[in-house]
């Protein structure tokens, strides 16, 4: 069986030093989530009406049997057929510590005046079964904190996770054709990432703040190609 | 050679290894990966098909295939002659991750000896069987499938018998998307190590197997696994 430890470059306990090194200047400071502690905060960040429409199969609440439906673009009705997580604590810690060993969750935390608050999060899903790329994933923002660079620092952080542990690739999907699409459409080209297109249509199923149901989502793939 | 390789002889294959059995004589099932992991690895390091399956050394053990399996999110197919349960052949079906429609199809593998047996098609019949599976509706609760919008695989380029591989897909309907470079460790058997490969991902939409093989929804569904006997 192949041995990821083979190939790579440092291992994910040094990461923790590099993105204590990249301090934001205006007090900011990123760290790998504690999800006991950050639990509470990435419900938060999770739950912002303009961030659930970004992200996959995510709920804000949990849903009764009789809601356990998606919808087209026409509003017909299809059985939930894919796990879904309830933005609440609860469930955040469980939906973790499930997958501790598959992923790792970077957060921003306020270092100022808010200790203990975060503004922002990415996940990075390790790659599998003799894969090499990392998924870049649940990209989220405070709303409050938008328009400062943080999702772009994210980003990077998420991208440098990937590459210092010697996988080839960065992989992002972008939910497309929702509400504000194009802030993360810019942050990963601004990084370097390709769009894989044709947009693929019924890729997942996301939050409609709106509505309040979860409807069929267009997804464009994004790739950032490790530098020779 | 194994002993479940050498029971092969017993169920009446020629020496040409065509056409002897009758298509029905091999059925796909539910697989268990904890009692199938030493035949699983058998196939899947078969120097004919290592070359296919990322992750996959010479030197992968038994346990460290029921550790692959140990995800919940997988299925595991299996192709077998009822009659003296020999597995011939295998595919994974992976259950869409959060929020996703589209489920994976992994690890297809074919005993050597079955390859090419225009009469049993095992591998056609494993690949109609996983789409029956991802899009067979979740409602039915006889056969609950994945109800999935879209079946992704992915093939291993760069190796002996790729063209071979993709045409086992685009026969079903699967069409290419863009190939990925260097994004997953094959073993080479030229080299004799791992290797970065590049893959062909290959994807299946629901409209179109709908349109064209809505039939095998009800035809190709994985059968039970047999109760144990004692």
């Amino acid at each position: 069986m192949v041995n990821p430890e083979n190939f790579r470059s440092s291992g994910g306990e040094e990461f923790n030093t590099h993105i204590n090194s990249e301090a934001f200047a205006n007090g900011v400071e990123f760290r790998l989530a504690e999800i006991d502690k950050d639990a509470e905060e990435l419900t938060r960040l999770f739950s912002q009406s303009s961030t659930l429409p970004h992200l996959s199969g995510v709920t804000p609440r949990r849903l009764a049997e009789n809601e356990r439906y998606y919808y087209d673009n026409n509003l017909n009705k299809y059985p939930l057929n894919t796990s879904i997580l309830t933005a609440e604590p609860d469930e955040i810690k469980k939906y973790y510590a499930d997958n501790q060993n598959d992923f790792i969750t970077i957060v921003a935390g306020d270092s100022s005046k808010n200790k203990g608050k975060l503004l922002g999060s990415v996940t990075v899903i390790k790659p599998s079964g003799g894969l090499l790329y990392g998924v870049v994933s649940k990209l989220v923002v405070d709303e409050a904190a938008r328009g400062r660079g943080l999702g772009t620092s994210l980003v990077k952080l998420a991208n440098k996770y990937i590459f210092d542990n010697g996988y080839w690739q960065s992989y992002a999907g972008i939910i497309v054709n929702v509400p504000g699409d194009e802030g993360p459409r810019k942050i990963f080209a601004r990084e370097g990432f390709e769009a894989r297109e044709p947009i693929e249509p019924n890729r997942c199923i996301s939050w409609d703040s709106e509505a309040g149901i979860f409807k069929i989502r267009e997804v464009l793939l994004v790739v950032l190609q490790k530098e020779a | 050679m194994s002993s479940n390789v050498e029971r092969v002889g017993h169920i009446g294959l020629n020496p040409r290894n065509r056409e002897v059995l009758d298509p029905n004589s091999v059925e796909v099932r539910f697989g268990d990966p904890m009692v199938d992991a030493a035949r699983l690895l058998q196939l899947f390091t078969d120097p004919e098909t290592i070359e296919h399956i990322a992750g996959i050394t010479p030197d992968t053990t038994e346990g460290e295939i029921r550790d692959l399996y140990r995800n919940s999110d997988l299925i595991l197919l299996t192709a077998e002659i009822p009659s003296s349960g020999l597995i011939v052949g295998t595919i994974t079906a992976q259950k869409p991750a959060f929020g996703a429609t589209a489920a994976g199809v992994l690890r297809l593998a074919v005993d050597v000896r079955y390859r090419g047996n225009r009469n049993l098609r095992v591998g056609n019949k494993l690949i109609k069987t996983v789409n029956a599976l991802i899009f067979r509706d979740a409602s039915d609760v006889e056969h609950q499938g994945l109800n999935c919008s879209q079946a992704r695989a992915s093939v291993i380029l760069g190796v002996e018998g790729e063209l071979k591989a993709q045409n086992a897909f685009t026969r079903e309907g699967y069409v290419r998307g863009a190939e990925l470079v260097g994004t997953t460790l094959g073993w080479s058997n030229r080299l004799g190590r791992i290797v970065n490969r590049n893959s062909q991902p290959m994807f299946l939409y629901r409209t179109w197997y709908m349109d064209n093989r809505k039939e095998e929804l009800a035809n190709y569904f994985p059968k039970p696994r047999p109760p144990k006997v004692a």
